[in-house]
């Protein structure tokens, strides 16, 4: 790998970190993302059963996890049943990845520093 | 990564060494940054210093949230130019008899827009906790910088 891929592929991903960040930092998605992950696929109708917001806030919640890559979704009758995708933290698992390499290599060079 | 398959807070990497050395030397190496924290670059260490560091290839500019000297060091940074996402750096200090044990956790923030940059007010209420706070502040640092750039 050339010295400034890393840089490359992090600016490749940020944008969509964005949106997933965005995305997940507000309660009611993450809880409806939550509820995907765990219980697999479901429809808004049945998401919105028990939320303290109407059925179509649900559905406004559920398109904007789904633009971050979070959510697929798939027509089933008349109604459109969301599922988790697993893809959707893609980036973030990269962005870890590409953290912890960065910080092993600085605290050896501050520990190297103190030798 | 483990945690991130379970929970969807915002992903987050933790690194903990133990330096052979006292807090005073392990905090004045930490002071500075382009001996280690980067290749080159500078940041100011008190509370709203702001820098620029080039790490690997990678420029970003930063802004020092919190510092307890001998302690514990916060900073936010984000790389320069493309609107990506932010991360915020927390660096802490463990004294012990034998060595000081170094604690990193570096945390994605969501970086702000450019609407949200042109429209950011001043971050004067700090116990609007969040999101919303920390882009506020990252828009105030971002406009510092532009300035001292200028």
């Amino acid at each position: 790998m050339s010295r400034d891929a890393p840089g490359r592929a992090h600016s490749g991903v940020s944008g969509r970190l964005d949106d997933v960040l965005g995305a997940l930092a507000d309660p009611t998605r993450r809880s409806l993302f939550e509820r995907l992950r765990a219980q697999g696929p479901e429809t808004a109708t049945n998401l919105a059963v028990g939320m303290p917001v109407s059925r179509q806030a649900v559905v406004k919640h559920l398109q904007v996890l789904a633009e971050a890559g979070l959510l697929n979704s798939e027509r089933v009758g008349r109604e459109v049943r969301f599922e988790a995708d697993p893809e959707g933290l893609a980036g973030a698992t990269a962005w870890m990845n590409e953290a912890g390499a960065a910080w092993d290599r600085r605290l050896g060079k501050l520990r190297g520093r103190l030798r | 990564m483990t945690e991130l398959q379970t929970t969807p807070e915002p992903p987050s990497i933790e690194r903990e060494i133990e330096l052979d050395a006292s807090v005073e030397e392990v905090w004045a190496a930490m002071c500075e940054p382009d001996t280690w924290l980067a290749d080159e670059g500078s940041l100011d260490i008190e509370v709203g210093g702001t820098g620029r560091l080039v790490d690997d290839g990678i420029v970003r500019q930063a802004v020092v949230e919190t510092v307890e000297e001998g302690r514990r060091l916060v900073y936010r940074w984000w790389n320069d130019g493309d609107g990506g996402s932010a991360s915020r750096v927390e660096l802490t200090l463990v004294p012990s008899d034998g060595p000081t044990r170094l604690v990193v956790r570096e945390t994605l923030v969501v970086a702000p827009t450019p609407a949200e940059l042109r429209a950011a007010p001043a971050p004067t209420d700090r116990s609007a906790a969040g999101v919303r706070w920390e882009v506020r502040f990252a828009c105030l640092a971002m406009r510092q910088g532009a300035l001292i750039r200028a």
